[in-house]
């Protein structure tokens, strides 16, 4: 399906996620979609930009790297541009991954845009969806400033202290000298001399937009990651919440009535999960001439309150044909809504799993090297602040998708325990074995795994500390 | 036949291949009728794998022998341990043929056998893409064997310079000591300098090694053929269920919420039981299965740890500029690449056995009556302990096991 045809039509996650894909595209992601207009001129317009962006990003990257080899004679400098090139190829990596594998994240943005709908929910429905819209921009607010925060400080760190290193010296193979080089962001290797003048400036700059455009990069794929998870959690959270009323709807008389207005609402065209309404109108006929004429007597129903019109009406158990088949659609709204919620969390899954997979084997590995360096910090300084401002950003990017994978974990197990705390023992038989399979299906948590090879949660970041901490004192004792 | 080629029935035994080469290298899975052809054969089984042996006894007199330090011991060891693990998996191999071939057999008929009425043409499907990817693996597996061995050859023969290994003076008369380059380390008790020898030995080595490539290769194959195969019986399992409703109710009943008639309601319970039994079965061969084979796992997890602690220690003493670094790091990746196949392979068993819940829990079960109900939830109950394999009842099967290696 070429970017011309598809229509813009702004729904489900994309119109949440809309600042978080704005500012990803400006960032020269490739995400092509979601465009009002994508004529032709346009588009090759906006590939253009991302292309640029992604050669200029490889430049310095091959850059850094040539740097690398060159100085690999001194084992310092060789670990701490070692450091430098594993970096940035978190940065790379996940440009290219989201080049590669953009199908998949159009898929897990697309899944909500048709999320089915029951009358008596809709109130804790749009609760819930608002509050994991706050969430998720508080969210952006946070990585957007914790994204510039760093890169004025890597840009102000520059000017400090001297730009030197040691090379061998040339008169005398045991003394090392120091040499000046160009006082840079990064170090690189340009086949042009940038010690002043014109091109040190032009290299400045290039590498001021090169360090703030890889954060940005890394840093906006898992926000958008940690906002679907987000996202998911708020849809746990609002199916544990209706599992009070769902059963009070089972166990309340006969002699409630809910508007029928509310009931009968058209379905949307183009129903990816069928809006109960749907097959209602459909299938029962009948019903809709038996709520008519008892619009007379009929209530908003609100959340949770049990309305009890008194006198007669018959026990829990004995529901009514009609009370029976409104618990059977709000059983089936919820569990449609949660298989939509699986459906979404493997989505997730399957997008982003094996990015994080590619992290972890790259933070392990700088992580190791960054506890070396630790070891050889001397006092408050340049070099300490360098060595702690990588430790830092690096613990905190790990800590940033752990906590979310964490909570949904959380929000997935808690889902039985919700189901087990509402009053089951006064509903019908048939809520009764849908509290038990809900009880039964929920008891696994739902965890997003990176590429099956571990899970993303707390543990995971608790022994990536132990281990930075563990190879720090251990090689302290070496010393 | 007229019918279509997916509906087309599947050969009868799956791993007709690696079967085969079991049987060219002396192990018997597919039993063979005639007496006579059996006593025959048993006689092939015991020259065959009385040479592996002596290969591997003149092996280890060699180490013994011609201890040169560390160095070269390590170097020694890991083909050592190789071929140890080699031997012990034939010997394993030819003590468990008669149940493997049960195992096999047992999935081949019966509830396991894949049928179109049950679960759609997927079923076969799920069977063939199975075959495939275990006939790949071993294709795989033989084509690096051949390709390292071939190297080692090739550069033993090309690169026979003299080599001062051991040239000592023991009292008035010079050692013969053997100063022709081997593609591996063998003890002869004679001069194999001269050249008729030189070739015998050079063929003795390069064919031993390659026998015991491909037993080892043949083995894994079998055995992780046999993990893909229950992998898509779980995921047979998976179509039937969501055939299950369609079947019952005679129409697509996906979207309704009135509960189905009563005949529909008996069919329903009838298909529901059948599809607990096809789980029940499953679940009682993986057990039996991994009771048979965790002994072999726990072989292979031990001799892989230790060949891979002597290949690190080999690959940080030597220069990446040498021919025997390449060699060396293509044997240690050959090494990883057997232990991730079981690790993955039981990996994907034990998820897909747990997610059998979740096929159960996707399908319209709320038009179903109570008892199918209970049925499906009793389902749910068991598919939460998940099956897996184990190496020695101590170590799962699975990608964390192998991460942490």
């Amino acid at each position: 399906m070429s970017p011309q045809m598809m229509k813009f039509k702004v729904s489900g996650l994309v119109a949440d996620l809309m600042p978080n894909i704005r500012l990803i595209q400006t960032s020269g992601h490739f995400m092509l979609h979601y465009h009002a207009d994508n004529s032709g001129a346009l588009h090759t317009l906006r590939l253009g930009y991302c292309c640029a962006h992604l050669v200029f990003m490889l430049l310095q990257y091959g850059s850094n790297f040539v740097n690398l080899i060159f100085e690999r004679g001194d084992v310092n400098d060789l670990a701490a541009n070692t450091i430098t090139v594993l970096f940035f190829t978190h940065c790379i990596t996940k440009f290219v991954y989201f080049a590669v594998r953009s199908k998949l994240f159009y898929r897990t943005l697309g899944i909500w845009n048709q999320p089915n709908s029951h009358p008596l929910f809709v109130e804790s429905n749009n609760r819930y969806h608002a509050l994991a819209l706050k969430k998720m921009r508080q969210l952006l607010y946070i990585i957007v400033i914790w994204t510039s925060f760093s890169a004025i400080a890597w840009t102000s760190i520059t000017f400090v202290g001297d730009s030197v290193h040691n090379i061998k010296d040339p008169d005398n193979e045991n003394e090392t000298i120091t040499e000046e080089i160009p006082r840079l962001l990064v170090k690189g290797w340009y086949p042009w001399n940038a010690m002043s003048g014109m091109p040190y400036y032009i290299t400045l700059i290039f590498q001021i937009y090169y360090v703030f455009f890889s954060l940005a990069h890394a840093n906006l794929l898992d926000s958008l990651f940690c906002s679907w998870l987000i996202f998911a959690c708020e849809q746990l959270q609002h199916l544990k919440e209706i599992m009070k009323p769902l059963m009070e709807l089972s166990a309340s008389l006969d002699t409630y009535v809910p508007k029928s207005a509310d009931l009968f609402r058209a379905p949307s065209a183009t129903s990816q999960d069928n809006l109960i309404e749907s097959d209602y109108n459909a299938k029962n006929e009948e019903l809709k001439g038996v709520y008519s004429t008892r619009q007379e007597l009929g209530g908003h129903f609100r959340g949770g309150a049990l309305q009890n019109f008194g006198g007669g009406g018959v026990g829990p158990n004995g529901l009514t044909k009609k009370q029976e088949l409104m618990v059977r659609s709000a059983i089936k709204y919820w569990v449609e809504r949660h298989k939509h919620v699986v459906r979404l969390v493997t989505a997730i899954g399957d997008a982003y799993g094996v990015a994080l997979l590619l992290h972890m084997l790259t933070s392990t590995i700088m992580l190791t090297l960054l506890a070396y360096q630790a070891t050889k910090i001397t006092g408050v300084d340049k070099y300490a602040a360098t060595v702690l401002g990588y430790l830092l950003f690096a613990l905190a990017q790990v800590f940033h998708f752990c906590i979310f994978g964490n909570r949904l974990i959380e929000e997935s197990s808690s889902v039985m325990e919700a189901a087990y705390s509402c009053h089951w023992y006064d509903g019908s038989e048939e809520a009764k074995t849908f509290v038990q399979i809900v009880c039964q299906q929920c008891q696994k948590a739902m965890s997003i795994s990176g590429a099956k090879f571990f899970t993303i949660s707390l543990d995971l970041f608790a022994s990536v500390l132990g281990a930075v901490v563990t190879y720090f004192m251990v090689l302290v004792q070496l010393k | 036949r007229t019918e279509m080629s997916p509906i087309q029935e599947i050969p009868p035994i799956y791993f007709k291949v690696h079967l085969k080469m079991l049987f060219y290298l002396g192990i018997d899975i597919i039993p063979i009728e005639n007496p006579n052809l059996r006593k025959l054969f048993y006689v092939y089984t015991i020259f065959i794998i009385g040479l592996m042996c002596l290969f591997t006894v003149l092996e280890f007199l060699d180490m013994v022998l011609n201890f040169d330090g560390i160095y070269k011991m390590t170097f020694a060891l890991c083909y050592f341990v190789t071929h140890i693990l080699g031997s012990a998996k034939m010997f394993l191999m030819l003590a468990l043929r008669k149940k493997l071939w049960a195992h096999l057999t047992k999935l081949e008929g019966g509830v396991f056998k894949p049928n179109v009425q049950r679960g759609g043409v997927k079923e076969f499907e799920l069977v063939r893409d199975a075959i495939e990817l275990c006939k790949r693996q071993g294709y795989f597996f033989y084509t690096f064997v051949i390709f390292i061995i071939g190297a080692r050859a090739l550069w033993a023969a090309l690169a026979n310079w003299p080599y001062d290994k051991n040239n000592y003076f023991d009292g008035n008369t010079t050692v013969i000591v053997n100063t022709k380059i081997m593609p591996y380390t063998t003890w002869m008790p004679f001069d194999y300098n001269v050249s008729p020898y030189y070739e015998l030995v050079f063929a003795f080595q390069i064919f031993s090694t390659v026998v015991y490539g491909f037993y080892i290769g043949a083995a894994d194959a079998v055995i992780c053929g046999f993990m893909m195969l229950i992998k898509a019986q779980f995921l047979i399992i998976k179509a039937s269920l969501e055939r299950l409703m369609e079947r019952a109710a005679g129409r697509e009943s996906a979207n309704e919420i009135q509960l189905l008639e009563e005949k529909a309601q008996n069919f329903a319970q009838k298909l529901t039981s059948e599809c607990v039994f096809h789980h029940q079965e499953l679940i009682a061969l993986c057990d039996q299965a991994e009771n048979d084979y965790c002994y072999l796992m726990l072989l292979q997890f031990l001799s892989s740890l230790l060949i891979m602690c002597f290949q690190l220690f080999q690959l940080s003493t030597i220069s990446p500029d040498s021919v025997e670094f390449f060699s060396m790091s293509m044997y240690l990746i050959l090494m990883l690449f057997q232990l991730l196949c079981y690790c993955w392979h039981g990996n994907e068993v034990q998820i897909v056995s747990g997610q059998v819940s979740s096929f159960a829990y996707n399908i319209n079960w709320i038009i179903t009556k109570e008892s199918v109900k209970k049925s499906l939830l009793l389902m749910m109950m068991r598919s939460q302990r998940d099956c897996y394999f184990t190496a020695g009842k101590f170590s799962l099967l699975s990608l964390p096991t192998f991460m942490t290696v």
